[in-house]
Formats: C-alpha cells, sequence, structure tokens
C-alpha cells in the first residue's frame, strides 16, 4: 500500500495570496475542469478570517492540449472514421493472417492523417502563437515517428521476421534531408564542386540508397578514373533481400558475406589508396565500425545511426537484434552524459518488443489520450488473443473511457466520443448514458440529438430523464404546451397531469387554450393520463363544433361528462358548452344524454350551494359565479331538449 | 499546460463550499459571510455570470448542494445556525430582461446543534434530502409532491451517536442496490471506534440499519464522499481524516437469507492510504465519472489522485496557493508563471493565465 505516492506528480502554483495555506478545488462537468477557491474549514467558532482589502477569488482551472486547437479538429473527426471501420471489419473475424491487410491499412491511415495535419500547420498562417503550433508539429512528427516504426515492427510484420529493409525505408522517408540536397546538388552546373557534395554521398551511402550515389559520383571529373570505377561496381553489386525474391535468408547471407568480402578485399588491395573519399565509402560497405561511428553528425539520430550500421553488419537483422544494436547506437551518439529524451524511450521500448512499456511513456509524455488510444486499438487487434497481451483489453477500454471523456467536455465533438464508447464494453455503455444525461441541454435541438443518440443506443432511461428536465425547464417558462410535449415523452404521467390541469385551469379563467397545436397532434400519446386524455378529447369536442359537425361534437360531449374523466372544476364549463347543443332547432341530444346532463347539474347544483370547500382557488370560483348565472338557461334549454327529443325518438317514421 | 481564469467570488469571506449543477453551467458558492450566490456560465464567452445573491442564514453557511433538475432549480443549505433551507429559482421576465430570484420553500429546524452536511438522494429515491448534525443526529427528509415544495416530511431519523460532520449518498443505487448513505463523525476520541458508518434502508421494513463500521478509520473524519460508479461492481468512497483514504466496498449478499429482506453486507478493502498531505485532510470530492479524486488539507494543497487500469491509485497534480501576486508581462517570477491575455483586474472581468509546472521531476523535454 502506498503510504506516501511522491515523485511523478505535476505541481502547479497559484498565484494568490489569499489561497496560501488554505484552499479547496472542485471538478466541475465532464471535462474535468477544477474549481478552486480558498477555502475556510468549519471550526465551532464564527469570525471574518479574510485579511483586510482582500478579495475572494476564485479559479478555474482547465487544462488545454493541442487536442483543442483547430488544427486537430480535423484529424479526430476522421480518425473516428478508421476507429469504427477497424471495429466493424475486426467484428467479422478471422485469423491473424486475414487481419493484417486491414490493421496495415489502418494504421497507414492514421499516419496520413497524422502526416496531413502536419502539413497544414506548416502551411497555414499562424493567428494563434507560433511557439504553440510549432509545438503542434513536433508533436504530430514524433506521434508519426513511432506509428511507422511499430507498424514494421508489430503489424506489418513480413515472414521471416526481418526487418531491416522496411526499416531502410524508415529512415530514408523520415530524414529526407540528403536526398534533397542530392537533388539541389545535381540540378547546379557542377555538382563535384558543390559544398557538401561528399557529404551527400557519404549520407546517401549510410541510408543505403545506392543508385544515387552511383549517380552522383558519376558526375565527378574523375568519374572514369580505375577508383571509381571499382567503386561503381561494388555499389552496383549489393545485394538487397527481398521477401518474395525467391531467395532464402540463408541464401541471401551467402551473397551478401561473398559481396562484403569482396569489398574488404578491394580495400585492402589499396584500389582507393589514391582517393581517401571513396576509402571511407569503402570502409562503410565493408562494415567498418569506427569510420560508420565517425560520420554519426551526418545520420542525426542514433536510430539513424543504428539502421546504417546494421545495414552494412547484419542485414539479416531480426527485431530482437534491434534493442542491443539499439544500446550501442545511442551510447556512440549520446555516450553517458546527456539524459535520454522519452522519444528516446519510447523507440527503445518498441525495439525491445515492450508494447506495455511504449503505451505506458507515450502516456506519460503526451497531454491528451488521442495517440495512446488509437495506437493501443490497433495494437489490440493485432496481438488479439495472445496470451502475454491480455493486458492490452483492459488498458484499451481504459484509454478510450479517458479519450471520449476529454471530448465529451467540447461543444461539438462529445458526439465523437459517444461513438467511441459503443465499442468498449458494459463501462463504455455506463459512461455514454452519463456522457448523454449530463450533456448541458442548451437548446431543443442539442435535446433533440440527446435524445435521438440515447434511442439509438436503446438508453430508455437517459431518453425519460432529458425529457423530464426539458419538460419541467418548460413549466418553469410557462410553455405549457411545450412540457405537455416533452412530459408525453417522458411518459410522466403525474407531471403530465399537473400540466393538463394547470392548462384547463387557465381555459376556465381566460377562455382561451394556449399552445392549441401542440395538444391537437398528440394523438394516442394522451392516454398517458386521464387528465390529458380529457383534455385531448375536449380539444376535439371544439375542432368538431367549429367544424360544424353538431351531432359528433354533442355525442362526445355527452360521453367526456359521463365517463367522469373531467375534473370537478370542470364540470360548469361543460355544461355550458352544452347550452348552445341543447338549442339547436334540431335536437341533437337524445333523451338518455339528456338525463345525463340533467344528473350532472344536479350533482353540481348541489355541490355548489352547499359550499363544499374545493381547493381549486380562483378557478374554481369564476367558474362557479358564470355557471349560478346560467343555470337557469341552462335547466330552461335541457328540458325543452328532452321534450323535442323525446318527441322525435318517438315519433315513427311514416 | 493549464489555463486558468479567475474571477472575483465577490464574498466578504472565505468561501466552505462551491458546488455545481447536474451540467455543470451553474455554481453555487456558500461562504462565512452567510450569503449564498448563484453563478451562470454565459455560453458566448465561457464567464461566470453572478446572477443571484441573498443571505440564507444567521450563520456561517456550511454546505450548499443542488437537486437533480428534474424536480427544477433547486438547492438547499445548512447552516450553523442549527438550520437547513431549500430554495428553489423564480424566473420573471420583466422589460428589463430576465430577472432570477430564490424564493426560500421550506425552513428544516429540528436539529438543535449547527447541521453540518446536507445532501440531495440520487433521483431514483424522489425528492429526498439527508441533513448531519454536529449533534450526532442523521435525518432524511422527503417530499411527498414533487410539484409542492413547501411540504417536506421528515421521513427517518438516525441517532449516531458520535457527533456528525459530513454525510453521503451511494449515487447509483438501482433495483438491485438498496439506498445507501455514508456518515462521518469528527469525534476526536479513537477510543470509540471507528468513524466511517454505512447505513441502509430496507424498503420491506422502512428501516434504516447500520450495515458496516470502517474499524479502520479511527482518526475524526472531516469529509467523505461516494465515487460516482460506472459500471463498477464495488462502491468506492473517498474519506478525508488524518490522510486520505479510498475504500472499496463490494456488496455480498447474504447465504440463506429471503432473497430482498436481507441486507448487504460489504466486503472493506482499501484501496489506498495517502499521506502527502502530511497534515490534516479536510475535503474530499469527486468527478462525474468516479476516476478524479480532489484532496484539501492544512498544507494548501489540492491534490488529484487517478487510479490506472489496474486500480493502483496515485497522485497526478498538485496545486497549492502562492504568496507571489500575478506580477505584469514584463517580469518572469522563478515559478514561470506567464500572464497571457490577461485583462484589467474589474469586477466581474476574469484574468486568463497559463500555468507553467513548478517542478516537474519526469518532464524532460522531447528530443
Amino acid at each position: 500500500m502506498d503510504s506516501v505516492s511522491r515523485g511523478t506528480e505535476e505541481k502547479w502554483a497559484l498565484p494568490d495570496p489569499v489561497l496560501l495555506g488554505r484552499m479547496h478545488g472542485v471538478v466541475s462537468s465532464l471535462c474535468n475542469s477544477l474549481v478552486v477557491f480558498p477555502h475556510r474549514h468549519r471550526l465551532h467558532q464564527e469570525g471574518s478570517q479574510l485579511e483586510r482589502g482582500r478579495e475572494v477569488r476564485l479559479y478555474q482551472v482547465e487544462s488545454f492540449s493541442w487536442l483543442w486547437g483547430r488544427q486537430a479538429r480535423k484529424l479526430i473527426n476522421e480518425s473516428v472514421g478508421t476507429f469504427l471501420s477497424l471495429q466493424k471489419i475486426m467484428q467479422e473475424g478471422g485469423g491473424a493472417e486475414e487481419r493484417k491487410p486491414t490493421l496495415v491499412k489502418k494504421c497507414r491511415e492514421y499516419r496520413s492523417m497524422i502526416q496531413a495535419s502536419m502539413e497544414e500547420s506548416i502551411i497555414f498562417e499562424p493567428e494563434e502563437v507560433e511557439s504553440d503550433l510549432h509545438a503542434y508539429g513536433q508533436v504530430l512528427y514524433k506521434m508519426e515517428l513511432i506509428l511507422s516504426l511499430l507498424e514494421i515492427l508489430f503489424i506489418d510484420t513480413k515472414p521471416g521476421g526481418l526487418v531491416l529493409n522496411q526499416l531502410v525505408v524508415w529512415v530514408r522517408s523520415h530524414f529526407p534531408t540528403n536526398h534533397e540536397k542530392k537533388s539541389e546538388a545535381l540540378e547546379s552546373d557542377h555538382p563535384h564542386q558543390h559544398p557538401s557534395y561528399w557529404e551527400i554521398i557519404y549520407g546517401l551511402v549510410l541510408q543505403g540508397s545506392l543508385d544515387d550515389v552511383r549517380q552522383m559520383l558519376s558526375h565527378h571529373p574523375r568519374a572514369d578514373t580505375d577508383p571509381f570505377l571499382s567503386m561503381d561496381e561494388l555499389l552496383r553489386k549489393m545485394p538487397f533481400y527481398q521477401v518474395y525474391g525467391g531467395v532464402s535468408a540463408a541464401e541471401f547471407t551467402v551473397r551478401w558475406q561473398h559481396w562484403q568480402g569482396e569489398c574488404e578485399r578491394r580495400l585492402e588491395e589499396g584500389h582507393f589508396a589514391t582517393c581517401p573519399k571513396l576509402l571511407t565509402i569503402c570502409k562503410i560497405l565493408c562494415g567498418d565500425l569506427d569510420t560508420i561511428g565517425s560520420l554519426w553528425d551526418l545520420t542525426d539520430t542514433w536510430y539513424h545511426l543504428m539502421v546504417s550500421t546494421l545495414l552494412y553488419t547484419n542485414p539479416t537483422a531480426k527485431l530482437f537484434h534491434l534493442a542491443g544494436a539499439a544500446q550501442d547506437a545511442i551510447e556512440h551518439t549520446r555516450g553517458n552524459h546527456s539524459a535520454i529524451t522519452p522519444l528516446d524511450r519510447i523507440l527503445l521500448a518498441a525495439m525491445e518488443a515492450d508494447t506495455h512499456q511504449v503505451i505506458k511513456e507515450c502516456q506519460q509524455v503526451l497531454d491528451n489520450p488521442w495517440f495512446t488510444t488509437h495506437l493501443t486499438d490497433l495494437l489490440y487487434h493485432t496481438f488479439y488473443q495472445q496470451a502475454e497481451f491480455k493486458f492490452l483489453g483492459d488498458l484499451r477500454e481504459t484509454l478510450i473511457l479517458e479519450y471520449s471523456e476529454v471530448l465529451s467536455g467540447h461543444r461539438s465533438l462529445w458526439q465523437v466520443g459517444v461513438l467511441y464508447l459503443d465499442h468498449c464494453g458494459t463501462s463504455g455503455v455506463a459512461m455514454a448514458q452519463v456522457v448523454l444525461e449530463r450533456r448541458p441541454l442548451t437548446s431543443d435541438a442539442v435535446a433533440h440529438k440527446v435524445v435521438q443518440m440515447a434511442r439509438d443506443r436503446k438508453f430508455d432511461n437517459v431518453v425519460m430523464s432529458v425529457c423530464r428536465v426539458m419538460g419541467r425547464r418548460a413549466l418553469d417558462l410557462d410553455r405549457l404546451g411545450s412540457a405537455i410535449w416533452w412530459g408525453v415523452r417522458s411518459r410522466d404521467a403525474a407531471f403530465t397531469s399537473h400540466i393538463a390541469h394547470k392548462i384547463l385551469q387557465r381555459y376556465v379563467e381566460d377562455g382561451k387554450f394556449e399552445s392549441s397545436p401542440l395538444l391537437d397532434q398528440l394523438g394516442p400519446a394522451m392516454l398517458l393520463s386521464d387528465t390529458l386524455t380529457f383534455l385531448g378529447k375536449y380539444r376535439e369536442f371544439h375542432m368538431l363544433y367549429q367544424d360544424g359537425k353538431y351531432q359528433e361534437a354533442a355525442t362526445l360531449l355527452v360521453s367526456l361528462i359521463s365517463s367522469k374523466l373531467a375534473p370537478e372544476y370542470f364540470w360548469p364549463v361543460l355544461l355550458l358548452d352544452a347550452l348552445p347543443l341543447l338549442k339547436c332547432p334540431k335536437p341533437v341530444i337524445t333523451s338518455e344524454q339528456t338525463y345525463e346532463l340533467m344528473y350532472l347539474l344536479n350533482n353540481l347544483h348541489t355541490a355548489t350551494t352547499t359550499n363544499k370547500e374545493k381547493q381549486n382557488g380562483t378557478a374554481t370560483e369564476a367558474g362557479q359565479e358564470a355557471f349560478l348565472e346560467k343555470e337557469r338557461d341552462i335547466r330552461l334549454a335541457l328540458t325543452n331538449n328532452l321534450a323535442k327529443a323525446i318527441i322525435k325518438e318517438g315519433t315513427v317514421e311514416s | 499546460m493549464l489555463v486558468v481564469k479567475s474571477l472575483n467570488a465577490e464574498h466578504k469571506d472565505l468561501v466552505h463550499d462551491v458546488a455545481f449543477d447536474f451540467y455543470g453551467r451553474r455554481m453555487a458558492t456558500c461562504s462565512s459571510d452567510q450569503t449564498v450566490k448563484i453563478w451562470d456560465l454565459n455560453d458566448d464567452d465561457g464567464e461566470w455570470v453572478c446572477t443571484a445573491s441573498w443571505k440564507t442564514h444567521c450563520g456561517s453557511v456550511w454546505k450548499v448542494t443542488w437537486a437533480h433538475p428534474e424536480f427544477g432549480q433547486i438547492i438547499a443549505t445548512c447552516s450553523f445556525d442549527r438550520t437547513a433551507a431549500i430554495w428553489e429559482e423564480s424566473v420573471s421576465d420583466s422589460g428589463h430582461g430576465v430577472h432570477s430570484t430564490w424564493i426560500k420553500r421550506a425552513g428544516l429546524v429540528d436539529s438543535r446543534t449547527s447541521v453540518m452536511d446536507i445532501e440531495f438522494a440520487p433521483k431514483i429515491q424522489g425528492l429526498q434530502l439527508a441533513t448531519c448534525s454536529a449533534g450526532g443526529v442523521v435525518r432524511i427528509y422527503e417530499a411527498p409532491d414533487v410539484m409542492n415544495l413547501n411540504q417536506w416530511s421528515p421521513h427517518y431519523e438516525i441517532n449516531c451517536k458520535l457527533q456528525c460532520s459530513c454525510i453521503s449518498w451511494n449515487p447509483s443505487p438501482s433495483r438491485l442496490h438498496a439506498p445507501l448513505i455514508a456518515v462521518g463523525s469528527d469525534d476526536p476520541n479513537p477510543a470509540s471506534g471507528g468513524k466511517v458508518f454505512i447505513y441502509e434502508f430496507s424498503a420491506n421494513t422502512h428501516k434504516w440499519t447500520r450495515v458496516e463500521t470502517l474499524v479502520t478509520v479511527t482518526e475524526p473524519v472531516h469529509d467523505l464522499a461516494f465515487a460516482p460508479n460506472l459500471g463498477r461492481s464495488y462502491h468506492l468512497l473517498g474519506i478525508a481524516s488524518k490522510d486520505v483514504r479510498v475504500i472499496a466496498l463490494k456488496p455480498t449478499k447474504q447465504d440463506g437469507s429471503q432473497g430482498q429482506s436481507s441486507l448487504t453486507s460489504f466486503e472493506v478493502r482499501q484501496a489506498g492510504q495517502f499521506d502527502d498531505h502530511g497534515s490534516t485532510v479536510w475535503r474530499v470530492s469527486w468527478n462525474l465519472t468516479g476516476t478524479i479524486l480532489a484532496s484539501s488539507g492544512d498544507d494548501g494543497c489540492v491534490r488529484l489522485w487517478k487510479a490506472n487500469y489496474l486500480d493502483i491509485w496515485k497522485c497526478i497534480s498538485v496545486m497549492r496557493g502562492d504568496a507571489v501576486e500575478n506580477v505584469g508581462e514584463a517580469e518572469e517570477t522563478n515559478n514561470s508563471i506567464q500572464p497571457c491575455g490577461g485583462t484589467a483586474s474589474g469586477q466581474h472581468t476574469a484574468r486568463y493565465f497559463k500555468l507553467a509546472p513548478t517542478a516537474h521531476p519526469a518532464h524532460v523535454p522531447w528530443h
């Protein structure tokens, strides 16, 4: 158990004397920003602890990484596409050999994204601080370097396991200055007079670009003398291993050793005695470590030096040779004095085939999990179900969770984060629910988006929660129609009833229905609560009446009354609504229905006159007032209607 | 790289608590100056604006907590004046724009001693609230009608027998986990035993029962908090005491009892114990995913703790206050704090600056 865990944490100081000795921080929202404040702990005594003249300030601390820069936006959007298509293909199954081409392809897609972003950041005219952009470009360069090395060593492994050819290509593509200079020299009139002529040649030799070397040498004025011709021949004849060349590794080794033997022979025989430069080249070809070592500043880095050394000492090198060769190269370029950089450690760990260490080192140096997440995912699929790499599964999930947590703090990128969580097991599902639920519902559009995403993933509880919050918010803003609409979608009967009651009470007071279009489109959803059903049906009654369909309107009205759906405070209104229908020249209300209405009227009369206490406030009183005034009229109309109806029903059509 | 924005809290004394609403876009601060201030995050410029400020109690306000937005815009406060109060926002749209006032819906006056902590229960339990007092009583209240906040009925009283300093609801009860509440005591006597109690509610008996006492924590506990649980099979509790503790509680079902009516028993495991503060730890708080714990102590530092994928906890960040004031752009102190884009420090404007780390042993420049 750690009792003290010190040493690797980051230390920060906030300049504010009020904070000195007393502060606390609270993490806010999903983006993990911290609010720090001068905190006073609770002692049981009163009295101000604030010094005179000081003000209390709050500090919001957020980590800022290149991920939030404009340039990274494209990177984030493209990488999610590659990630998702990779998951899809991997799900289709297949053995290691079948998966490899896809993995290589996806790895290259990631690399090209990084490179594209790098190029854009160079072209782009920086409005931001220049050093930020430069730093961003540097980070990208290093990420691509690491990824391309890992591609060679782990993902795009060739049968036989020989890696040198790929490493040579790797080195050439990351150190292009030599080739650039070569082109520059060749374009000039007298290439051999170019100040770096020989340096360029040495550099090209160290990169194994022997054809280019021959081209350069051919421009030398003494190109047709013996030493030059001899060198040309050696350069031409150096064997390069081809994986599918039909030559086995053993046979290649024989040929190569034969060739190097020839180089050594010519060296000893003094073919190049007259030309020290060619002598140097020949020594390189013979794999003379001292010569190669002495030219290391042309290689610029230890890994370049390592590859160059291996090229001329052990062309059939495999992964397990690299660790030793790397150490040698590092020692040579650094000695024991200067520190090893994080980049060095990562590359070394890769050469030692320690994927765990690679990821761990990357995590420590990078300030966001973009790179480590995608890398671990690639490696996880590469080493799928291999025993020593079981840790990759858990690590991958942790990183995906971290990455989407980072993304979820962003205004629009949070959606990308949720997409990653679909491929992260059960903790991904839980996290996705949290991300969606905690999304600030700043507008209806955002709320709809969240609901849609939750619905797609069958997160019913999230849907309900969001709808409830939106309904509540609408209620607070007095937008009752909107509140009902959200209430219905959240399937919250109590809440919806409450709003429906409010709307009905408003109607009793004002005689107006607000938000009627919303109410009219409820459809079957109105069955959620009794009050809501009543409201919906009552609206229907209004519509029928306005359309002049009095018969249907009357039927509906009576059924509403007799079904007891109506709240008591609303009965007067219903009876008053019945009044014009009762006064129709042709009876539209049958005798049965009239009896119902009379029954209701009696009940209401009793209730009103005995002054039963109802807690519906002024709405009921206002309704009751209107009702009492019209009561006589209603009685009269009912009786008339009853008479007409009985007559009509009793008449036999002749 | 850290970017820091600062703003004037406008309190006349130090702040006791800062609480964010569910979405992190509203902030409530409370202080010894007996007021609560509500801050809203402006979408356009990312600045906090104070939209309400009022006196809530007759004594220092210790804690403030937000209810779930499903119930509306509601906060609760507790104070040295032995009361707790529930406030609801009322927004009026006068001609001069939107105006927000907070109305006291209920005052909870049952306690005879200072009310030390207050927290709303997880929304699945409805609108419930727990308080704890220096007299050792935990009270749980409920609003039976969520549309009527004036009615709060006392639901239950738990007598912990020791003075209480803090409570925390388990944030993720479900059909499978009964409601749990953790209570911490700052009783100074180590002989009185463990200082953290776990209570569980049984739906069958309608009683809260103590199901666990953490006997390994015998020093006074000043703060504790359950971590949000995103799919873990166990609960995580952060404790501020003599040191920082992270305790894992794994529920185990008792055998041979009738399913639902049995109380849960827990397997207690100490996931971390850290003395980095080197002094009393006063507060702990979790982030929203339960992956980062923030602690603060008498050494004047705020530390952030995080577990790696193997569940090993370690400190990832330390923050402290500095006597050096924010200097002008021309100067750079040893601490390498570079003001960047700073505006004049008026009442409401924020100052931005970038923080460079004071010391980072592992921070070696890239090649």
